[in-house]
């Protein structure tokens, strides 16, 4: 069979049960992107004969015959489609992960499609932009201006990399392939906790393709934590590359490198594991009652403040006396509010490539906001100096937090290191929500009391985080939940206490806002239940804030333009 | 995405090519659920697209829909003047979670057979009287009422093997006066409770079909438009609290309320102007 890409005809086979999303990479057309790999992102939208689809649920052998277009199709060389330049004038993308299939839907509205864009772009995530510029884009606004030499400074001009992104021609992690490449697959574990007995790689290894293995025993036994601040102290040492416990479901258990995805995730699929079953705690505060199970058993140099209790970190501070306070306060709202746990979305799912050049240097091209972090991660767990490691990343497809933390590195480069071989680990949007990291869950109990007129006496915040199976930010989460959402109002009397504490959950980690929404909720809340009946919220916010302007004025703006409109 | 573990397609262009059902084979036909979860037991798919089936056909007898009919097909179909309950179609394309892009893959069949309390073609043929024809493994074809095709949650009278083969709508229900409620807790979100009622003009008789609200939908028929209280009490008998949904989208209680409200809307709505 034939297939005809953007005007070039392909004589190539798809495998039986191949979607059109990746065969159309396999010929090179890079441009189409996988956001979800499940028909709701429409980050792989392409035209069959014209007509928009998911690439992503395209059996590929359907295309044999058809005229596919992909963003690179979408307008003759050197030219742009009015769709592509309307986006960049009105700057209608960030990381620019979505932009080819949302340019390849946008591009087919017409002008009853345009009234309707919440209907019509319900197939085209964005997580960047929240639309707005998107919907500029497509109603023709635009937000960008040439200035004059001298003039540049203030205004508002393109991305560089505009064309490059509205064309599909942007570079992202894994828009690149190598000669001899091995994909690494992951086999998770099915429980909450559990000890490893033992591994029986045998049926696994009989795959054919499937290259090699690796478990706990062929790791550096070092820990380490996955969080990527400049200061590693800020996080706890709980983590090894793989374990011999698991600790939540979903924990990576063993690593299998082949020549194929398929031949990979067979592999897992062979591998016998035996586990003994741990007791498991998910609820923080039962885990931190005694005799709960404990999740670390570890020392001091783990740098985890009450191992026995589960306790990675507590605070305790305040100003004044609040007790005194709250006798003298007119008003008394006390409640305890929930934060859900969440996971950033970002479109490019957490990848790696890595591979040894001819100078025997370590190159890592990888999905991430903290290269030089991860650089020196990779340095000290497999013992290699700074200049026999190279850590660097193409366009970064999203990250929100998520990507400061090493999630597909090590385990990528481990397998580089054993096979000599380049080799890939693309997660699927299903291994986000278990294999990477999420906003931690808090819960949040508020006492707050104020005067008649509005004036607050006295606050006083409990605050209990759920890091999960690790404490990846949990640390200095806390810190910022603890500070900033809380400093914003003046009152003589506050007290705090807060704690982040480890549970058998998939672990949680930086997320943007980064502690302070949390808290944020539970105070605004707690603000405009005091209000109640009395002065109106936004203008007791005005008041506070006001106070604080000489510290600052930004946040003054804000109240006051959210208490005037 | 990929299916890695699928090792052959058959590609049947009759039904006499149809190969012997294995428990690893999975019919194909828009593919757009198919191909969206990981289905590591799949290993032959068995395309439908070969067997070339009309996707809609427009009789004295009413529409025919081809199982492998996709949603963009059904959506753009030009109605005989007189089916005034095609307008269900439109609501029904509508109420779909899915994006425009996916009708143009997605099936009507498809749709049935996932058997979602939220299948929105599910609401649509139920109400609008469809009866299914399988093909089943064994030879022959079968007949049954959509209403009774669904039974609960992703599960149908579907046996291993057997084949939806198409839905016939008679023209007497598309000739019906309809009325259409839906909510869900987001905006152009998954339904959370969908329902129609529809009047017969000739003989003033009414169906109320509550789909989404219940883990398989419920068809009630009442020989003229039912007063509030006896449709309250209707409701009441054909649906326990069992039968409602118990899933992310929307708590049993919930459904269950605006089951109740929505009915009632559409009792009033279906009162005015009379059956005739």
């Amino acid at each position: 069979m034939t297939y005809h890409v953007n005007g070039r005809t392909f004589s190539s086979e798809p495998r039986p049960g191949q979607c059109l999303r990746t065969f159309l990479r396999d010929l090179g057309w890079l441009g189409v992107k996988k956001g979800c790999d499940a028909g709701d992102c429409g980050a792989c939208t392409v035209w069959l004969d014209g007509v928009p689809v998911h690439s992503c649920l395209v059996p590929a052998f359907r295309a044999a015959g058809r005229q596919v277009t992909t963003i690179e199709g979408l307008a003759a060389d050197r030219e742009l489609h009015p769709m592509q330049q309307a986006l960049i004038d009105a700057q209608g993308f960030q990381c620019g992960f979505c932009t080819a299939g949302l340019t390849m839907t946008a591009a087919t509205f017409n002008e009853g499609d345009r009234k309707d864009l919440p209907r019509v772009l319900k197939g085209n995530l964005c997580r960047c932009t929240g639309y707005h510029s998107i919907e500029d884009a497509i109603r023709g606004i635009k937000a960008i201006e040439k200035p004059q030499p001298g003039e540049a400074f203030g205004s508002s001009v393109a991305a560089p990399a505009s064309a490059a992104i509205v064309t599909g021609k942007a570079r992202y992690t894994l828009d690149m392939h190598m000669d001899g490449m091995l994909h690494l697959k992951l086999l998770r574990s099915p429980h909450a906790h559990a000890r490893i007995l033992s591994i029986r790689k045998d049926r696994c290894l009989a795959v054919p393709d499937v290259q090699a293995v690796f478990t706990w025993e062929d790791v550096p036994r070092r820990l380490f934590t996955r969080a990527n601040h400049d200061d590693y102290h800020s996080d706890p040492n709980d983590t090894y590359i793989l374990d011999n416990v698991v600790r939540h479901v979903g924990q990576s258990v063993a690593a299998v490198v082949a020549d194929s995805v398929g031949a990979a995730e067979e592999g897992c699929r062979r591998l016998e594991v035996d586990y003994q079953l741990l007791p498991a705690v998910f609820d923080p505060e039962e885990a931190m009652h005694v005799g709960a199970p404990v999740l670390h058993d570890k020392g001091a140099e783990s740098r985890i403040q009450r191992p026995g209790r589960n306790i990675l970190l507590e605070l305790h501070g305040g100003v004044g006396d609040v007790d005194a306070a709250f006798t003298q306060a007119d008003v008394i709202h006390e409640a305890t509010y929930s934060t859900p746990r969440a996971q950033h979305a970002h479109l490019e799912t957490h990848c790696t490539l890595s591979w040894i050049d001819e100078d025997q240097r370590l190159n890592v091209r990888t999905s991430t906001q903290t290269p030089f972090l991860t650089k020196a991660k990779l340095c000290y767990l497999f013992g290699l100096y700074p200049n026999s490691v190279r850590v660097f990343t193409e366009r970064v497809g999203g990250g929100f937090g998520a990507k400061q933390e090493m999630v597909t590195e090590d385990i990528c480069a481990l397998a580089t290191i054993k096979t000599g071989r380049p080799v890939q680990l693309e997660y699927t949007r299903e291994e986000q929500f278990f294999g990477a990291t999420t906003r931690h869950p808090m819960k949040i109990h508020v006492k707050a009391g104020a005067k008649r007129d509005g004036t607050l006496t006295a606050l006083q915040l409990r605050i209990v985080s759920n890091t999960g199976a690790y404490g990846t930010h949990g640390g200095s989460v806390l810190f910022h939940s603890t500070g900033e959402s809380v400093a914003v109002y003046r009152c003589p009397n506050k007290k705090i206490d807060a704690c982040a504490v480890y549970t058998n959950t998939v672990p949680a980690g930086a997320f943007r806002g980064y502690g302070l929404s949390q808290t944020i909720f539970a105070v605004e809340s707690a603000m405009d239940e005091l209000a109640r009946g009395g002065r109106s919220a936004l203008r007791r916010r005005e008041d506070e804030v006001e106070k604080h302007c000489g510290l600052s004025p930004r946040l003054c703006l804000w109240a006051r333009s959210h208490a005037r409109h | 995405m990929d299916l890695n573990t699928v090792s052959e397609v058959a590609r049947p262009l009759t039904r006499d090519e149809i190969p012997d059902w294995h428990d690893s084979d999975a019919w194909l036909a828009g593919g757009t659920w198919l191909f969206s979860e990981p289905q590591p037991g799949v290993r032959r798919l068995i395309d439908l697209e070969g067997l070339r089936w009309d996707p809609l056909r427009v009789t004295e007898a009413g529409l025919t829909i081809a199982a492998t009919c996709t949603i963009s097909q059904l959506d753009a179909l030009v109605a005989p003047e007189d089916w005034t309950a095609a307008s269900l179609i439109r609501q029904c394309c509508r109420s779909l979670l899915a994006s425009f892009k996916i009708w143009n893959t997605a099936t009507v069949g498809g749709n049935i057979c996932m058997s979602l309390p939220t299948g929105a073609l599910i609401s649509l043929t139920t109400a609008l009287e469809g009866v299914c024809t399988i093909w089943p493994h064994d030879g022959g074809e079968r007949l049954v009422r959509v209403v009774d095709f669904v039974t609960g949650v992703q599960q149908n009278v579907l046996r291993p093997g057997d084949l939806l083969r198409g839905i016939d709508l008679p023209a007497s229900a598309l000739q019906k006066r309809t009325s259409f409620r839906r909510i869900s807790l987001t905006h152009l979100g998954r339904s959370s409770v969908l329902l129609t009622g529809a009047l017969c003009p000739r003989e003033g008789s009414m169906a109320l079909t509550v789909t989404a609200a219940t883990v398989r939908p419920v068809q009630i028929e009442f020989p003229r438009v039912p007063a509030a209280d006896e449709l309250r009490s209707a409701l009441r008998e054909a649906i326990p609290d069992a039968l409602y949904t118990d899933d992310v989208h929307g708590t049993p209680a919930y459904r269950k309320h605006l089951t109740f409200y929505f009915a009632e809307d559409i009792r009033r709505e279906l009162s005015v102007g009379g059956g005739s």
